[in-house]
Parts: C-alpha cells; sequence; structure tokens
C-alpha cells in the first residue's frame, strides 16, 4: 500500500467514486478458514486519507467475507463519515428493522460471498425469497461475488426477485475462456435488462491485459452505464501487487472518451449508492 | 385516533382483511393462489365507499412472515392495524418495534397446518408472556375440534384471545361442535372474543345465524366483533363488501348491539 499523498496529478479530472474498498481492524473476528486473514489494520481514516490524496469524493465500503457478519467496525466507520457508504453480510433471517437500522446507518446492500462456498444456498426457498424481497422494498442491492461459470445458476433468482444486482470484479469470468464464458455472456444479457451491474475492479488479480480485453467488450456490448470503478483497496492478500493509482490507470486506458470516464469513475456509482 | 361511530347503516371497525400483492413471496405452505393484487389503496377504497372508519388486517398465511406489506401500512394509516405471523424466537424489541408500527397482536393461523406448534413449549410460552407484556392478542384461526387444547394454554397463559370466523364448527355440529362450546364457555374470562365474520365459509347461513344467535347471548356485543375478510380469499367472485355488512344485520337485528360489535368493543380492542 502506498501512502497519502504520493500523486502529484489526478488519473481522473472529475467526480470519482470508489465502489469497493475494505476497512478493518487487526484484532476483529475471523471465521474458521478465512480466505485471508489480514494480519495488520487498516482503518477508515486510513482509507479516506488514500481517498483524498487521489482526488475521490466518495467510496462504497464492502464486507469482507473472513469477517463474516461483524458488519459493526465497517457501520461504525459509515455512522461517522458521510462520504461512505457500504454492503453488509447478513444471515437471510436477519429482522426488517434490523436492516432498516442498518439503512439508516448508511448500508446500502448485502454482500453475498458465494466465492468462498463450495455448496451455494437454495434461493428459491421461502426464506431466501423473502430476504431478496426485503432488499428490493429497501431499495438496496446484492453484492454478489461468485466466480463466472456459476453465475448462470443463481442469476435467474435475482432477477425474479427484482432485486438490483452487482457483480464484483468484472463478473470473475473463466481466465481460459474469457468473453466468451458463459457466465460473462449471462452477466451481459442481465444487464442489458438494467437491475445489474459490474464493478470493473481487481485487474491486478484478474490480469490487466485480461480485464482491459473484458472492459473493452462490456463497453462494446452493453456500453458505460451500469460499470462502475473500483479499487478493492487494500488488495489483501495481494497488497503489494498494486498501487491505488494504478487501479485507476488500469481501468482509464481502456476509456474511449470523457463521458465515458466520468460515467464509470462516478456519475454511475453516485446515482445507484448516493441517491 | 378520530373514533367514527357506528350508525344503523354502517359499521365503524372492520376486524379483519387482507391486503397482498402477488409478487409478495410465497411460503411453501400456500393453500390459496390470490387471483389478483389486493393492494392497501384498493382495501381503503372499500372502506371508505361503505363508511367504515378503521380496520385491523389479519395477516395471512400464504406469506408467512413476510408481514412488510402490512406493517408498510399501518405505518402510513394511522387507521388500521394489523395481526403479524411471527416466529416464536422473534427478538422482544422486534416486536415492540412491530408494536409502534401499529401491530396489535400475533396470527396463529393454524387451519392449513396439519401439525400445530405445541403452545406449552418454552420459546412458546415466553413469545405468550410477551404478547401479554405488550398488551397484544393471539389471534387464532382453527377449525372448530381443535380449538378447546389451544383455547385452554391460551387462557392459561393469560394473554387476550381473538376468534376467527365463529369457531368455525365443524361441519354437521354447529353449535354444538366442541371448539363453539368452549367458545360459550371461555368467554366469560373476559379476555377472550370472537369475531362474526365469513359467514360463507361456514356449512350454511343457517349454521352461521345460530352461532351468532348463541354468542350474543353468552358473549354478549361487548365480546364480539365484525370483520369483512376483505378481499373473500377463495370467494372473491361470489362475496361482496356490501354482502358481509347485510350478514352482520341477519345476524345481530338490535342496532345498539351491533353499533356496539362493529364499533365500541373493536375500538377499545384494538384501538385503545
Amino acid at each position: 500500500m502506498e501512502s497519502a499523498g504520493e500523486s502529484e496529478t489526478k488519473v481522473v479530472d472529475a467526480l470519482v467514486v470508489d465502489a469497493h474498498a475494505h476497512v478493518f481492524a487487526g484484532d476483529m473476528p475471523v471465521v474458521a478458514n478465512p480466505r485471508h486473514n489480514p494480519d495488520y489494520a487498516f482503518t477508515p481514516e486510513q482509507y479516506l486519507a488514500v481517498m483524498d490524496a487521489h482526488g475521490v469524493q466518495f467510496a462504497v465500503l464492502a464486507a469482507g467475507s473472513p469477517w463474516a457478519d461483524y458488519n459493526d467496525y465497517m457501520i461504525e466507520a459509515l455512522r461517522r463519515y458521510p462520504r461512505l457508504r457500504g454492503t453488509v453480510i447478513v444471515d437471510p433471517s436477519v429482522e426488517r428493522y434490523t436492516l432498516e437500522a442498518m439503512a439508516r446507518d448508511r448500508v446500502v446492500g448485502v454482500r453475498l460471498s458465494f466465492i468462498t462456498m463450495k455448496e451455494m444456498p437454495d434461493l428459491g426457498t421461502f426464506a431466501w425469497r423473502r430476504f431478496l424481497r426485503r432488499l428490493r422494498d429497501l431499495n438496496w442491492h446484492v453484492h454478489l461475488h461468485i466466480d463466472g461459470p456459476r453465475l448462470p445458476l443463481v442469476l435467474p433468482h435475482f432477477e425474479a426477485a427484482g432485486v438490483k444486482l452487482v457483480l464484483d470484479h468484472y463478473g470473475r469470468p473463466d481466465p481460459a475462456k474469457g468473453i466468451a464464458c458463459e457466465g460473462f455472456l449471462a452477466m451481459l444479457r442481465a444487464i442489458e435488462r438494467g437491475n445489474t451491474w459490474v464493478k470493473v475492479s481487481a485487474g491486478y488479480r484478474l490480469g490487466e491485459e485480461r480485464v482491459a480485453a473484458y472492459g473493452r467488450e462490456l463497453l462494446r456490448t452493453v456500453g458505460a452505464q451500469r460499470l462502475l470503478w473500483a479499487s478493492d483497496c487494500p488488495f489483501v492478500g495481494d497488497e503489494d501487487a498494486t498501487t491505488y493509482r494504478r487501479t485507476m490507470e488500469t481501468v482509464d486506458a481502456w476509456m474511449p472518451d470523457e463521458t465515458t470516464r466520468r460515467a464509470v469513475f462516478g456519475e454511475n456509482a453516485l446515482k445507484l449508492y448516493f441517491s | 385516533m378520530p373514533v367514527i361511530q357506528a350508525t344503523p347503516d354502517t359499521l365503524a371497525v372492520d376486524t379483519h382483511a387482507h391486503v397482498y400483492t402477488l409478487d409478495m413471496p410465497m411460503s411453501g405452505e400456500a393453500w390459496h393462489q390470490p387471483p389478483a393484487d389486493a393492494t392497501t389503496e384498493q382495501y381503503l377504497a372499500a372502506l371508505d365507499a361503505n363508511g367504515v372508519g378503521c380496520a385491523v388486517m389479519a395477516a395471512a398465511s400464504i406469506y408467512g412472515d413476510y408481514n412488510d406489506y402490512m406493517i408498510d401500512a399501518t405505518r402510513k394509516h394511522k387507521r388500521l392495524r394489523t395481526t403479524v405471523i411471527v416466529e416464536p424466537t422473534t427478538d422482544p424489541y422486534v416486536l415492540r418495534a412491530m408494536r409502534d408500527d401499529g401491530v396489535v397482536g400475533i396470527r396463529l393461523q393454524w387451519r392449513s397446518l396439519k401439525q400445530t406448534p405445541d403452545l406449552d413449549a418454552p420459546e412458546y410460552q415466553r413469545l405468550l408472556r410477551r404478547v401479554r407484556d405488550l398488551d397484544w392478542h393471539v389471534h387464532l384461526h382453527d377449525e372448530g375440534a381443535r380449538l378447546p387444547p389451544a383455547m385452554a394454554r391460551l387462557e392459561k397463559a393469560g394473554v387476550k384471545l381473538v376468534i376467527d370466523h365463529f369457531g368455525r364448527p365443524t361441519k354437521g355440529q354447529g353449535t354444538q361442535c366442541p371448539g363453539f362450546q368452549a367458545i360459550l364457555r371461555t368467554v366469560a374470562n373476559g379476555r377472550t372474543w370472537v369475531k362474526l365474520s365469513a359467514g360463507y365459509r361456514l356449512e350454511s347461513p343457517r349454521v352461521a345465524a345460530e352461532c351468532a344467535r348463541e354468542l350474543l347471548k353468552h358473549a354478549g356485543p361487548e365480546r364480539l366483533l365484525w370483520g369483512s375478510d376483505w378481499p373473500f380469499a377463495a370467494f372473491e367472485d361470489k362475496v361482496t363488501y356490501a354482502d358481509t355488512v347485510t350478514d352482520l344485520k341477519a345476524w345481530v337485528p338490535d342496532a345498539a348491539a351491533r353499533a356496539r360489535i362493529g364499533g365500541e368493543t373493536a375500538f377499545r380492542l384494538y384501538f385503545a
């Protein structure tokens, strides 16, 4: 992680919203067999300093799977800083009243980290349909992290529920098949139907050349209106693989014009998360 | 809450109706597939068209504990109250939040269940105590024959009890149904009310009229309530709102008794 105040010139000279970042303390309770287990803290104050150093006005904090539904630290940050929104991890049986209290604290969605699950839950049960309906009632979104090939298995349930869906990291297509991956194609069709968004993020995890091809294909097929730039800061598990500035540059590289740039880096996210 | 008086021709409180939209999540046990939306706005229009001021909505089993749509309605419209279906383990803070939103009781919608929950189980004993602490009521819908044991347990728990639809006497037994007889005995405890509603669900108009007569005699207008049962699930095309008002006139010919049933008794129970 680079230190704050390092960037001299802005990559994007417009309103910028980071649609995906994590904050955590080093001593939070961790689930058994976590996907990652950072041994350091990344506080909201540290993150806000990074945002400021890169001309980023607003951001959405993502619940992290290592801490499951210990959303408490993140929610404290949301309460303190109006520039932030967040997604939480909750059990589908969560009460409406709890969700509403979270909404007052600036939570805007629920993160489903299916990528870590061998068996995905049955989204057709009453408990899940009730849950997805409540998210829709709140005008929240489902923030889904899933490996692309499995996306077609769950997509129909989210679409039937009428809830907004935000996919992480280009929809994580099968790297061998890339833009021909069935999951990627299913994602494109869902985006066209209007209730699905995708984050152009985590290029450092997926391969920067690869994601440029994904990004261009997204622009060519579905346009810019459902694309959201995100940093994935502080790059948990791969902290030295990239820099905050580089996460902006790798997306900026395939922006064809200023209108697209403004949409992908800020305007789309502002509409989705902050209005 | 402005008290709207019942008049000889209108009733003030409709104590039983359902609101829903077809796109709500249905539970696995759904016994009925409604043919159309029954929205809050449509229901309020039906109330207005029939001169009814206030109403209590009943949680419908087909939507399980997705009470959210009804709670939206009670939040928005102070003339409405509702009962809810909840898990016995529901957190007391959630119950209190529901009360603040206009919830007045829990519905035990048991008629469609093969196996009914054990009210003696600790989690139900705790729920019933919470219902009592909140000054809520238990809103029980079950087949007549199964009422006596449930009523005995609810009486012991000290909760207010509202029985749906004349206690649904078993076919062929009418007022001699053990459940109906148990109601006649239990109303004496002063915490039990019976709805003169959904007569069309009983085996015949004659049985409904006989049950009404017995209830008037033993329970009196201070223990009886009227409900339309709008939108008349499974009878959508056969019953109108006006029919249900007319039914009550036939069951309770005395205008003063009818005004108490359709007004004061319900106000005291649900809106006080």
